[in-house]
């Protein structure tokens, strides 16, 4: 995290309490409690920075939902798999893949249900099946409203299951919820390398 | 079914908090009350309560005495059946696999996340000592609560 951010990451999380104390001679329990928000927003930046994981076969979808993602103020970076067949090389490293630097783990997995061959509940089980793939948040998107396809979702783990924004309203409304709670309160099972 | 709506088909959801402490407990009703006033709350001291509640909810036959919740929010460490037990309970039983459950907890240990995750929590949260802070939290959650689906809510199984 520091290798990426230097120093501006620093100024930018510790700039606030120290000007409190110099400028202000504040309280220590003032200053304790804007160094208790400097600490939490390191925790916040840290989720932020950590990849999303689109696994989506088709392209337009991918990019109505990166669009979203950027309106909405996601700052992660997005990678993309474009089929089941993909995320299982995604996860394991290999194929087009190999390179974990530029392919880092997800802390987030937006996983379709409906992929051809490798369908998306291959992919979550496959990672429910796996110990260090056990705790990776997935959110399950798909135009299925099949109560089968919900439950079966469930049942492997899924972490939640979400029905395909149909407009480009709602599609703002999941990234933000998106935004807002699986990257700004949850806590990931996963850190990201 | 109209593909149009991943708005709530139930306007009305229960959510069931579970935390042994007093404080936490209003603290936390207090912040469901601001952003979440239509619906429903029950607040249960204990593991073994929380299962009482669940059991009775789960019950086979037309006429449950008490409605399945939308979301469980659960502390994790609590004196005789902790989170982790409750969690655990919870995912053995079919009948509550969609229900979303959250962790919340003081103390951000990283077995214990892992563990809460393994054993079929859908999210973890930290426990948020400011009011303002606690209050945004309860408000996305229940913004995402409302996003999600579960087969309860799909029109052609709901009773």
């Amino acid at each position: 995290l520091l290798d990426s951010h230097g120093p501006t990451f620093f100024w930018l999380t510790f700039w606030q309490p120290i000007k409190m104390v110099e400028g202000n001679q504040a309280r220590m329990g003032v200053f304790r409690q804007r160094l208790g928000q400097g600490c939490r927003r390191i925790c916040a930046l840290n989720i932020m920075n950590q990849t999303i994981l689109i696994v989506e076969d088709e392209e337009s979808d991918v990019l109505l939902m990166r669009l979203a993602m950027k309106k909405a103020g996601v700052g992660n970076p997005i990678q993309v798999a474009a089929n089941g067949k993909e995320a299982l090389d995604y996860f394991q490293g290999t194929g087009k893949f190999s390179r974990r630097a530029d392919f880092p783990l997800p802390s987030l997995v937006l996983l379709d249900l409906k992929l051809p061959d490798v369908t998306g509940l291959d992919v979550l089980k496959w990672m429910r099946e796996r110990l260090h793939f056990k705790p990776m948040i997935v959110i399950m998107l798909s135009s299925s409203k099949e109560p089968r396809d919900v439950q079966a979702a469930y049942r492997w783990g899924a972490n939640a299951y979400v029905a395909k924004p149909p407009s480009v309203e709602k599609r703002l409304v999941l990234a933000q919820a998106i935004k807002d709670f699986w990257l700004g309160q949850n806590i990931p099972g996963n850190d990201s390398e | 079914v109209n593909p149009e709506s991943i708005e709530p088909l139930q306007p009305q959801r229960l959510f069931l908090l579970v935390d042994d402490s007093p404080d936490d407990l209003v603290l936390l009703k207090r912040a469901f009350a601001t952003v979440a006033a239509e619906s429903t709350l029950v607040a249960l001291e204990s593991g073994q309560e929380a299962i009482d509640y669940l059991k009775a909810a789960t019950q086979p036959g037309e006429r449950r005495p008490l409605p399945i919740p939308s979301a469980i929010l659960t502390d994790l460490k609590m004196p005789g059946i902790d989170g982790f037990d409750l969690l655990r309970w919870i995912r053995s039983l079919p009948a509550l696999r969609n229900v979303f459950v959250s962790v919340m907890t003081g103390s951000n240990i990283e077995k214990d996340i892992i563990r809460a995750y393994e054993l079929g929590a859908n999210c973890f949260l930290t426990k948020q000592a400011n009011p303002a802070e606690q209050i945004r939290q309860v408000r996305h959650l229940v913004a995402f609560i409302k996003a999600r689906m579960s087969s309860e809510d799909l029109p052609f199984t709901s009773p």
